[in-house]
């Protein structure tokens, strides 16, 4: 076995869980009311609060907004990268990201007609999303199919765009109707994307949502790797490239839509984080995957920390900091290495 | 394992690609699939491996239909490789040969130490060894070609379909593949091969089986079914098929059809005859192209000398390569130099099997007509045992023309015509 590489992929797993770790911290003690480390570390550790000027309010912070925030932006970018990662196993392009097939769009327009149809109760929410999402995914499929044969991805990637297009149309004309209303707002959000809707209702949801995902993702982890060696490869392999493919679009609508439901539409970070990675780690999915969850977790973490900080005491949406950092680096990759569509 | 194929249609959009196809094949066995470009080689491939469905007929491996077995099944006894590769990423080549454990692995496995001896050993077979831990994506069309036929060889199978095995690879390579192939079924496994290499399927496989449009137009062994007919008919070439004496097998040499496209001479001094053979005949025939009509003779397509004439548009006596000079190539050479003005006499190496032709100018009537290159070079390239050396010396006396340079031999010939 090739010595080096196994080593140094131990090294960027222990590196990545050992970030982890500041990142939450600093998530939680980072925020416009100060305070202090002390009581943010004997919260988390479990002690009663009694230290500080006024406890109870430190406490509310942390527990009610700071932690699940943090917590959202972890599992929101966990669930990007490694959605983005399968994308891009899936359509054996580098330049894949959750979004491609339209997913987004389609998730913002089932969330966008939850809001508007004023309906309430938290599993609306995703529920609204996932319909979308699936709806555009499994049009976009359709269109893409040639007669029963195999589906091309050239015509996967443009009936995505196109649709995707439709279902943004379809939100921007929602936003059109309510506007000057509070519903607004809310829909402005999904275009926007961010994390300070969090609360742990959403994350009780999101949780085993993004768990399950997961796992089915990492199973089919090695499918990734022989399908990156063609679908005929793939096929002496023992695999069958239309099932994987189709098992590992449906995971990925479904933990998009999800994120899509609490978080909006956060660009970049399903595009970037797995492209790092490869280069850090390789292409190999079943280490891949696992260590970009990890590192878009603690990217939007981040992310999130800087969008609350920049221009305090005011708040900007954490996906103009994921574009404003990822678009200028994928520019970078797109300059400095050869990137085959 | 065993291969029957019973009955195979497929078609494409409507448009049948192969028409009852019908073949077997035994354990350990080499078959070659020979036909031209579009005659469905690949599509056949496909469907043996089950990629494709065919519309009628079945496939069988030993005794069981291959559209019965699921994906996995088959990939523990069948394994193809295909003839182009574009790898996604840019995977290490051992990590992609220890793809070819995948059909043993379950989900979550890691590689178990029978995995690595099996990719260790394959890559030893291919000769990938050396560039292990290089990224697929840099190698060459040949390199990458050897890693996917190792990571085929990794999954252990009884069946190997391979397609253009030898397309990207150099000569020393085709024959290494050849080489394992033959290594393989002797070891038992059953090797179908598609390539467009009618001499190496001659050399390499047990049966060749020849298709043409979709259909099988003879199944057998390379000597019966490679016949000018067989080919002429599926091909549309024409072709020499002689024997190698070196292999044994049966040898297949091109011969160009009329190339009209060719410019005439701009205007013909004279006809002129040459004897050469072996490259020798280069500079001769490139000084006299530009001012005579030559001829050429007795040559074998595999000269060197065949395919320089051959450019040049000069008219040509052919034998088939390593077979002696046979009586209708001697006559047919002797009337090109009788109808020809002069005969020119390359510094040829001379062996029994080009001696006919100083024999047949010795023939010639009119001795003076004959131009000798530096006859005093003759003993050096006798390999006749002083044969050669003996004809040459009797042209030379009885009035042959030595010269001893191209310049000279020029000069004479344009003075005199």
């Amino acid at each position: 076995m090739n010595q080096k590489r196994t080593y140094s992929r131990r090294l960027v797993f222990i590196v990545l869980l050992v970030l982890t770790v500041p990142t939450l911290l600093a998530g939680v003690i980072i925020g416009p009311v100060h305070i202090p480390i002390s009581d943010t570390l004997s919260y988390l550790i479990g002690r009663g609060a009694s230290v500080g000027g006024s406890p109870s309010v430190s406490r509310l912070i942390i527990s009610q907004i700071r932690l699940p925030r943090v917590l959202l932006g972890l599992l929101v970018g966990w669930a990007l990268a490694i959605s983005g990662g399968t994308m891009q196993g899936v359509f054996r392009n580098p330049l894949a990201s959750p979004y491609i097939l339209g997913i987004a769009s389609g998730a913002s327009t089932g969330a966008a007609l939850v809001i508007l149809m004023n309906l309430h109760g938290v599993l609306f929410l995703p529920l609204g999303a996932f319909v979308g999402g699936s709806l555009a995914v499994g049009i976009v499929y359709r269109l893409a199919q040639e007669r029963g044969k195999k589906t091309s991805v050239y015509t996967l990637i443009l009936a995505g765009v196109a649709v995707g297009a439709f279902f943004s149309a379809v939100t921007s004309f929602g936003i059109f109707l309510s506007s000057g209303t509070e519903r607004m707002t809310d829909l402005i959000f999904w275009i926007m994307g961010g994390l300070g809707r969090a609360n742990w209702t959403y994350l009780c949801v999101l949780f085993p949502i993004v768990t399950f995902g997961s796992l089915v993702v990492i199973a089919f982890s090695r499918d990734l790797n022989a399908l990156a060696m063609g679908e005929e490869s793939a096929f002496h392999l023992g695999i069958n490239p239309e099932t994987s493919k189709r098992v590992m679009l449906s995971v990925v609508t479904l933990l998009t839509s999800s994120v899509v439901a609490f978080a909006g539409t956060i660009g970049f970070v399903g595009l970037i984080i797995p492209h790092i990675m490869r280069l850090i780690i390789g292409p190999d999915h079943r280490f891949l995957l696992p260590a970009t969850a990890i590192a878009g977790a603690i990217f939007l973490v981040l992310a999130d920390i800087a969008a609350r900080t920049v221009v305090r005491p005011a708040e900007l949406p954490v996906g103009i900091i994921t574009a404003f950092l990822g678009a200028p680096f994928f520019l970078y990759l797109l300059k400095t290495k050869k990137m085959r569509i | 394992m065993d291969i029957t194929i019973n009955g195979l249609h497929f078609s494409y959009d409507g448009s049948p690609i192969l028409r009852e196809i019908t073949l077997s094949m035994q354990k350990g066995e080499v078959l070659a699939i020979v036909g031209p470009n579009g005659s469905g080689k690949t599509t056949l491939l496909k469907n043996i491996s089950g990629v494709l469905t065919p519309d009628a007929g079945a496939v069988y491996l030993d005794m069981k239909q291959i559209t019965d077995l699921s994906p996995r099944e088959i990939s523990r006894c069948l394994t193809a490789v295909e003839q182009e590769h574009e790898v996604g990423f840019d995977f290490t080549v051992r990590e992609v040969i220890a793809m070819g454990r995948i059909p043993y692995q379950g989900r979550f496995a890691r590689e178990t130490t029978k995995d690595a001896q099996q990719i260790r050993e394959a890559m030893e077979l291919a000769h990938v060894s050396s560039f292990a831990s290089r990224s697929i994506q840099e190698l060459s069309g040949g390199e990458k070609q050897r890693v996917f036929l190792a990571m085929a060889l990794a999954q252990n199978p009884q069946v190997l379909l391979l397609d253009e095995p030898t397309a990207y690879l150099d000569i020393n390579y085709q024959l290494q593949i050849m080489t394992i192939v033959r290594q393989q079924a002797a070891a038992g496994l059953t090797i179908l091969m598609a390539i467009h290499d009618l001499n190496l399927a001659a050399q390499y496989a047990d049966r060749v089986a020849i298709l043409h449009r979709g259909r099988l137009l003879a199944v057998g062994r390379p000597a019966d079914i490679l016949t000018e007919a067989n080919i002429k008919q599926a091909f549309q070439a024409d072709v020499i098929v002689g024997k190698n004496s070196v292999t044994n097998s049966v040898y297949i040499s091109t011969v160009a059809q009329k190339s009209k496209a060719l410019p005439p001479f701009r205007e013909s001094l004279g006809k002129l005859h040459i004897i050469c053979g072996g490259g020798s005949g280069a500079a001769v025939l490139h000084a006299l192209a530009n001012g005579f009509s030559l001829s050429v003779g007795v040559v074998s397509p595999l000269d060197s000398d065949f395919q320089l004439a051959q450019c040049l548009g000069a008219k040509l006596v052919t034998e088939a390569p390593f077979a002696p000079i046979s009586p209708r190539a001697y006559k047919e050479n002797l009337a090109a130099m009788r109808s020809s003005d002069g005969v020119v006499i390359c510094e040829t190496p001379f062996g029994p099997g080009n001696l006919p032709n100083l024999s047949a100018a010795l023939e010639l009537e009119s001795k003076t007509n004959i131009y000798i290159l530096r006859p005093e070079g003759i003993e050096e390239r006798d390999y006749t045992g002083g044969e050669a050396t003996k004809l040459i010396h009797q042209l030379v006396k009885s009035g042959a023309i030595v010269v001893n340079s191209i310049e000279e031999l020029s000069s004479h010939l344009i003075s005199r015509y």
